[in-house]
């Protein structure tokens, strides 16, 4: 009965997503009305069959029905209700599924927001963006298909991944994944638009680059959140290992971001454009690219145990989108160049001739040569041993000591630009006042590095690092609170008034410092944690006390305890003055054929200055011994805090300008409009 | 990340065969090294080195452990899996380190047995160089566009101050091109 429903709404999103695809072509060639609103009716019906899709497949796992074969292969009758609606991307075929219905989502939020304006543009991003659902659609209804009827359903499901089912990170992770690789085919598909059309306006710049932010703040969040939930489940104590799998969300993140801060000076300058214009459909290739490397099994990596055949379809997808970028950038970017309306005519008489090498434009210059160096070295770095077996049958590995080594200094070189770019006008500047902005940045530091020395950091690597933090937090801090005090003095208002007003007037910038604020937390977490990492193995028996650096453990014991889900061996360590820790090793009763296998719950003393973490490396049969790993990691936190200030800062960054909605509201009064 | 590795070395065919090393036989780590007189080395037919001192030798195993890979594993070090396999290993890595071999010695050790995938950072040889050559010619060409990208906007460039600039000083034309800038 669900399969059916399920199947139905599946061919119907494939319908829905080919007759809008061809609509959007004929309503963007010929400009015909008619076709606009079949081709954005289609959109929505796309959107709603994949959503409805994914509730009906959400209803098949909460009821059991196992006569859907998804539902046979991930769901069981005992697994709790928040992971029974997890496992709908428990598996290959349910994520794609769940792919579908993000993009639906998507794709419905965009075409509501773009509504009636840039109506040169939009049939055309219709017609790419549907144009990429029917491949997705066409994978659910095909080779993916979650629907399947079971003739003769078993009574009981194997349950899913008990990787799945061991953290909480693991409804929230994957999706915030999912929401950044999706969302990637939007700015993707604008781009596409301006290119068809053959023009490309400041103000069409502006959906591009908020629906790049959009998913960018997601794939921000989903990175670090990867990199949490690693440090909670997998015992090594650490958030990032150049995993395969964990490259290939980083690949589209570095050319996105490299988008968001090219796309200001293509906006502002007109400058840049080609470049921007390939670095967003690089995001979306490379997110492509990452999905197939995640459920292709190409890796063999911890994240591939989704394996099937849907490999050479994706490849084969991916190859199709590849060759269509180049050659609608070959043939149509310089159609743009004779309709180059892009300076905005506000900006005409600034915008047109201040380009010179003490400039915000030239540091984001080379913020995107350092990113695109980034992306093509952990690329390279990744795709390298597939290429060695292809090439030469050889087995090479490349892994965290050569992917540290190049991602050191390039990304020290970033930190140090972050703390440069926002420092500088756009523009040009005086060689005496760019020194001006940047001595007191250079100043905070230098301190920021003595404190790190006196206190008995004194790596060159944490103090080269710590240095750079300071430099770039004070770089962004002054350029928040500068033209506040600005205003203040030009206007004789007070601190709040004037903070409300210039923080309210241009969110857009001060978004994007409140991101980087977000960025320098991690920085600082990982020099700190990283460098100053202390790692030991103890062996203790019952009662056993022993040292690990200042902490005093004792060894108080083990047991088991038993869930529905799961038996878990629970060792307690007591340690003096920070009370007891109790890592866990969990086996998992369901879970298909990874039943059984061991999944670490390691015990963490979390606080803003350091972390204290026990993880379980063996317990006796007898639970009278235990070998643990302790490991002590100095301001592991910060990490984390990246998360939920990037989003912030992305949030207002986000939020529609001000200024429209204050002039349609009420015409700005003539002395404040003369003003600038 | 040792469950991960059970899961994939469950469909990995690649369970390596045993190291040259009889670990049963071999001493722990607080023992002598073993001398050409009790028969064999630790690693056969190289003798090992004057032994560290005993309280640097789990530091210089690590090190030594994050450079290996965890066979069972997905590019996750020996020194960090929790699998059993990479704790066998790390443990020979000490026995190894305890008894006097250098690092280059170990891992020519592992490399034999276990072929050259061991190895977290390939050895720059043969077509191995294209990861090392490969992100410095990446770094040259993106510098060299940012260069001609550079000289580009400078000759379009020229030179005439903002209307609002005139008559202002450097400081108080900064100032004001930041409140301007402000407005957009």
């Amino acid at each position: 009965m669900i399969s059916m429903l399920g199947r139905g709404l599946v061919l119907a999103a494939l319908f829905f997503a080919a007759t809008g695809c061809f609509a959007g072509f004929w309503a963007g060639s010929r400009r015909n009305q008619r076709a606009w609103e079949w081709a954005r009716n289609s959109a929505y019906g796309f959107s709603a069959s994949m959503i409805l899709a994914n509730l009906a497949m959400v209803y098949a796992l909460l009821v059991r029905d196992f006569s859907v074969s998804y539902v046979a292969e991930v769901g069981s009758t005992t697994t709790p209700l928040w992971l029974t609606i997890v496992s709908l991307w428990a598996s290959l075929n349910g994520s794609i599924l769940f792919w579908g219905g993000i993009l639906g989502v998507y794709t419905a939020l965009t075409v509501y927001s773009l509504g009636d304006r840039y109506r040169e543009y939009t049939p055309w991003a219709l017609h790419v963006l549907m144009g990429i659902s029917i491949f997705f659609a066409f994978l659910v209804a095909s080779i993916a298909n979650p629907f399947a009827p079971i003739a003769n359903p078993p009574l009981e499901g194997p349950g899913p991944n008990p990787l799945l089912q061991n953290h909480w990170l693991m409804a929230v992770h994957p999706p915030m994944l999912y929401l950044g690789y999706v969302g990637m085919s939007v700015p993707f598909s604008l781009i596409c638009a301006a290119l068809l059309a053959g023009r490309l306006e400041a103000g069409w710049m502006v959906p591009v680059r908020r629906w790049m932010l959009v998913p960018w703040m997601f794939l921000s969040i989903g990175i670090v959140l990867g990199g949490w939930w690693s440090y909670a489940v997998l015992g090594w104590g650490g958030a990032w290992a150049w995993d395969p799998v964990e490259n290939a969300s980083f690949h589209p993140w570095l050319t996105g971001t490299a988008f968001i801060h090219s796309a200001m000076v293509l906006q502002r300058k007109g400058k840049l454009r080609d470049w921007t214009l390939v670095l967003g459909m690089s995001t979306f290739l490379l997110t492509l690219l990452g999905t197939f490397m995640t459920r292709s099994g190409v890796f063999n990596s911890v994240h591939s145990f989704t394996q099937s055949d849907i490999g050479p379809v994706f490849l084969a997808f991916i190859a199709i989108v590849f060759v269509y970028s180049i050659v609608l950038l070959a043939l149509r970017s310089h159609v743009l160049d004779e309709e180059a309306r892009l300076t905005d005519a506000r900006l005409g008489h600034r915008g047109s001739s201040l380009a010179s090498v003490l400039s915000r434009d030239t540091a984001i210059l080379l913020q995107n040569a350092a990113f695109g160096a980034f992306t093509f070295m952990v690329l390279l770095g990744t795709v390298y041993p597939l290429l060695a077996e292809a090439l030469q049958d050889r087995r090479i590995s490349v892994g965290e000591p050569y992917f540290d080594r190049f991602a050191l200094p390039l990304g020290l070189m970033l930190v140090f630009l972050m703390g440069i770019g926002p420092s500088l006008p756009w523009g040009r500047s005086a060689p005496e006042t760019a020194m001006k902005r940047l001595v007191p940045s250079l100043a905070v530091g230098t301190l920021f590095a003595v404190v790190a020395l006196v206190t008995g950091y004194n790596k060159p690597m944490t103090v080269l690092a710590l240095f750079l933090v300071g430099f770039a937090l004070w770089g962004n801090l002054f350029e928040f609170i500068e033209p506040v005090t600005q205003r203040m003095r030009a206007r004789k208002e007070g601190p709040g008034v004037a903070a409300i007003k210039v923080w309210g007037k241009a969110r857009r910038r001060f978004g994007g410092h409140i991101a980087h604020y977000g960025v320098l937390c991690a920085v600082f977490g990982l020099a700190m944690s990283k460098g100053y990492r202390h790692e030991q193995e103890l062996n203790l028996n019952t009662g056993e006390v022993a040292q690990f650096l200042d902490y005093e453990i004792t060894f108080a014991g083990a047991r088991d305890d038993s869930e529905t889900h799961r038996i878990s061996s629970v060792a307690r360590f007591e340690v003096a003055g920070l009370g007891a820790f109790e890592p866990k090793v969990n086996t998992y009763t369901s879970g298909g054929r990874m039943a059984g296998q061991p999944i670490f719950t390691p015990a963490v003393h979390s606080t803003p200055t350091y972390d204290l973490y026990f993880s379980i490396l063996q317990i006796s049969q007898d639970k009278t011994n235990v070998i643990v790993r302790l490991i002590y990691e100095p301001y592991q936190v910060w990490v984390w805090f990246a998360a939920p200030i990037i989003a912030l800062g992305t949030l207002i960054a986000l939020l529609p300008p001000r200024s429209s909605r204050a002039s349609s509201v009420k015409p700005a009064p003539v002395g404040e409009g003369s003003r600038s | 990340m040792s469950m991960l590795s059970l899961l994939v070395g469950a469909s990995l065919a690649q369970t390596p065969a045993e190291p040259t090393v009889a670990s049963a036989t071999a001493p722990p780590a607080t023992a002598p090294p073993a001398t050409a007189a009790s028969g064999e080395f630790l690693i056969r037919g190289l003798p090992p080195g004057p032994p560290p001192p005993p309280e640097t030798v789990e530091q210089t195993a690590r090190e030594i452990g994050l450079q290996l890979r965890c066979l069972q594993c997905q590019n996750e070090s020996i020194a960090d899996s929790n699998s059993n396999m990479a704790k066998d290993s790390i443990a020979l890595v000490r026995r190894l380190v305890a008894a006097g071999y250098s690092e280059d010695q170990i891992k020519d050790h592992f490399v034999e047995s276990y072929g050259e995938g061991i190895l977290l950072l390939p050895s720059p040889t043969g077509l191995n160089l294209v990861v090392y050559v490969g992100p410095a010619i990446g770094a040259g060409l993106a510098l060299g566009l940012v260069l001609s990208t550079v000289v580009q906007w400078r000759k379009e460039e020229d030179d005439v101050p903002l209307p609002s600039d005139v008559g202002l000083a450097p400081k108080d034309r900064y100032e004001q091109r930041l409140l301007a800038e402000l407005e957009d």
